[in-house]
């Protein structure tokens, strides 16, 4: 066996779970350096739920009512807002086509490079709804539901966007097109977050809601990283 | 290989396609056309005033049918697109790109003909009961399939991408069909019954069904037509391409 | 019972009662006559489509 063979047998074999802290890792080291362009994400989101009392009044029966759904549709905004900067700085450079070429599970990747993007994105959003959600009159539980079905919610937005930022990679018009693509698949996820809130509104429990959006969560979680993967080869070739 | 049995993937060529889909065309227009014919009679002619809806209910004998077209022809494309993915094919990928303008043809004469059957019944154009708003999210889906292919120069890469997208919506039709179902009997309440249609006389549903067929065998021919169309368009560089026209076909 | 109340549908109609479907006359014919628009351009525009293939392809042919 000549050195090089020894030095190959010897080589740590690429894992899954090894790829997702590699990517993770990596894309929070790099999101941490603009922290700027993230602060715009963050103020997006507040100046989005800020326009709806301005457009429909102050009152606050209205806005009781409202608050959810504003706060739900502002987060899938901003998401969507946030979704090219998963893949379009690695695809502009060249980096995603050596990632897509290492020998770690291109899936696995993904997997790490959402995990990243939501906690660079999707929990600043999470951290700051209850405290909008105080500007829609919601009070004590309500803004835990709120909370809680967005940090369910979120991360379940990035994974889903990912498969559309891998679709529309390099494409024209990419950001309205992003849109078009991944809202409907996101009415689900609008539906039960902010149905939650709505139920805790009016006495009932918002476990059932909530659990649902803890199953497609799970769901998410599997099969996404495996079509965004797909997808990225795709925009490769 | 006998005379007696056929190779069917010799047709997975759009070479050996072309000229049987072009032979297919006129028999499935005929078919369509003679649906129609009885379905309208049948609906028109035939089938009584409704006891509650009077008149109004014969919109169904082209709602009902549209719908129905939508959503089979959304499945029928995710499948051309399943195939187009597993086996790398042209000619599925083109199958799927055929499909599309004619399912979303359908959805949008459900969603109207839906909306003007709402007015008189229920009062209002749209309510934004289950079917019809999922019916709306179905049509976003099916612009989203168009505008991705649109966007994508690449013929092979937009066949992989939009087939890869029109996968994904498959598989989602039917959760978000649930999660607004749910929405809607939260919201709506019982007052409403929206999704009650009148109940039927033998003939108003045999009406409606030769009108799904005669819905089905347009949707064939429309496919069959808009795919010589595609293949001859991304096809046109080939040798047998030059050889058909110049023959005239 | 939901059948109905009319015996014989349209063929029991005058033209005027045809034409008004009970008072529901917009309706009906405003669904039936998108109907017809929305097959009519389909079919419009990919009778174009598939001209404009053909010529593409002829003006390809070596």
């Amino acid at each position: 066996m000549t050195p090089f063979d020894a030095a190959i047998a010897e080589a740590p074999s690429p894992g899954a779970w090894a790829g997702v802290t590699w990517s993770a890792t990596r894309d929070l080291r790099l999101a941490l350096r603009s922290k700027a362009e993230l602060g715009v994400l963050l103020l997006f989101y507040v100046i989005v739920v800020t326009l709806f009392p301005l457009g429909v009044g102050p009152e606050p029966a209205l806005l009781r009512a409202l608050g959810p759904g504003v706060l739900w549709v502002a987060a899938l905004l901003a998401s969507l807002l946030s979704l090219p900067r998963l893949f379009a700085g690695d695809f502009a450079d060249g980096t995603l086509e050596q990632i897509a070429l290492s020998p770690f599970p291109l899936p696995a990747l993904i997997s790490g490079k959402i995990a990243a993007h939501w906690a660079s994105t999707g929990l600043p959003l999470v951290a700051v709804s209850p405290l909008l959600g105080l500007q829609f009159g919601l009070r004590g539980e309500e803004l835990a539901v709120l909370a809680l079905g967005l940090a369910l919610g979120t991360p379940t937005l990035s994974l889903l966007g990912a498969i559309g930022a891998a679709l529309t990679l390099g494409v024209r018009a990419g950001g309205g097109l992003l849109a078009l693509l991944i809202l409907p698949l996101y009415v689900p996820i609008l539906i039960f977050g902010a149905g939650a809130v709505e139920a805790v509104c009016v006495g009932l429990a918002a476990g059932p809601q909530l659990s649902l959006l803890g199953a497609g969560l799970l769901a998410a979680a599997v099969g996404a990283p495996l079509a965004a993967a797909a997808a990225v080869r795709i925009a490769l070739d | 290989m006998t005379s007696a049995s056929i190779n069917w993937f010799r047709f997975a060529s759009p070479a050996s396609f072309f000229p049987l889909a072009g032979r297919l065309i006129p028999w499935f227009a005929i078919a369509a056309a003679l649906c129609a014919a009885v379905a309208l009679w049948l609906g028109f002619a035939v089938a009584p005033t409704d006891a509650q809806q009077g008149e109004a209910y014969r919109i169904i004998f082209i709602h009902v049918p549209a719908a129905w077209m939508s959503m089979f022809i959304y499945v029928v494309m995710a499948f051309w697109c399943a195939v187009s993915l597993t086996m790398n094919t042209r000619l599925a990928a083109m199958m799927a790109q055929a499909l599309a303008p004619t399912g979303a043809v359908f959805t949008f004469i459900a969603l109207w003909t839906g909306s003007l059957w709402g007015r008189p019944t229920w009062g209002t154009y749209w309510a934004w009961d289950a079917r019809m708003t999922s019916e709306l999210i179905l049509l976003f889906l099916y612009f989203g399939y168009m505008a991705l292919r649109h966007a994508i120069d690449d013929a092979r890469r937009a066949d992989r991408a939009s087939a890869v997208l029109a996968l994904v919506g498959v598989v989602n039709v039917p959760i978000i069909y649930f999660s607004v179902k749910w929405w809607n009997t939260l919201h709506q309440g019982a007052s409403v019954s929206l999704t009650a249609a009148p109940k039927m006389a033998a003939v108003m549903l045999a009406a409606m069904l030769v009108m799904a067929f005669a819905a089905w065998f347009y949707s064939i021919a429309m496919a069959l037509t808009r795919v010589r169309a595609i293949i001859l368009e991304r096809e046109r560089h080939t040798a047998w391409v030059a050889g058909a026209v110049t023959a005239g076909r | 019972m939901g059948g109905g109340c009319g015996d014989g549908g349209a063929l029991a109609m005058s033209l005027g009662d045809f034409l008004a479907m009970g008072g529901y006359g917009f309706y009906v014919w405003s669904a039936y006559g998108i109907t017809a628009l929305a097959i009519v351009v389909e079919l419009a525009s990919l009778r174009a489509r598939a001209r404009a293939a053909e010529k593409l392809a002829r003006m390809d042919k070596r």
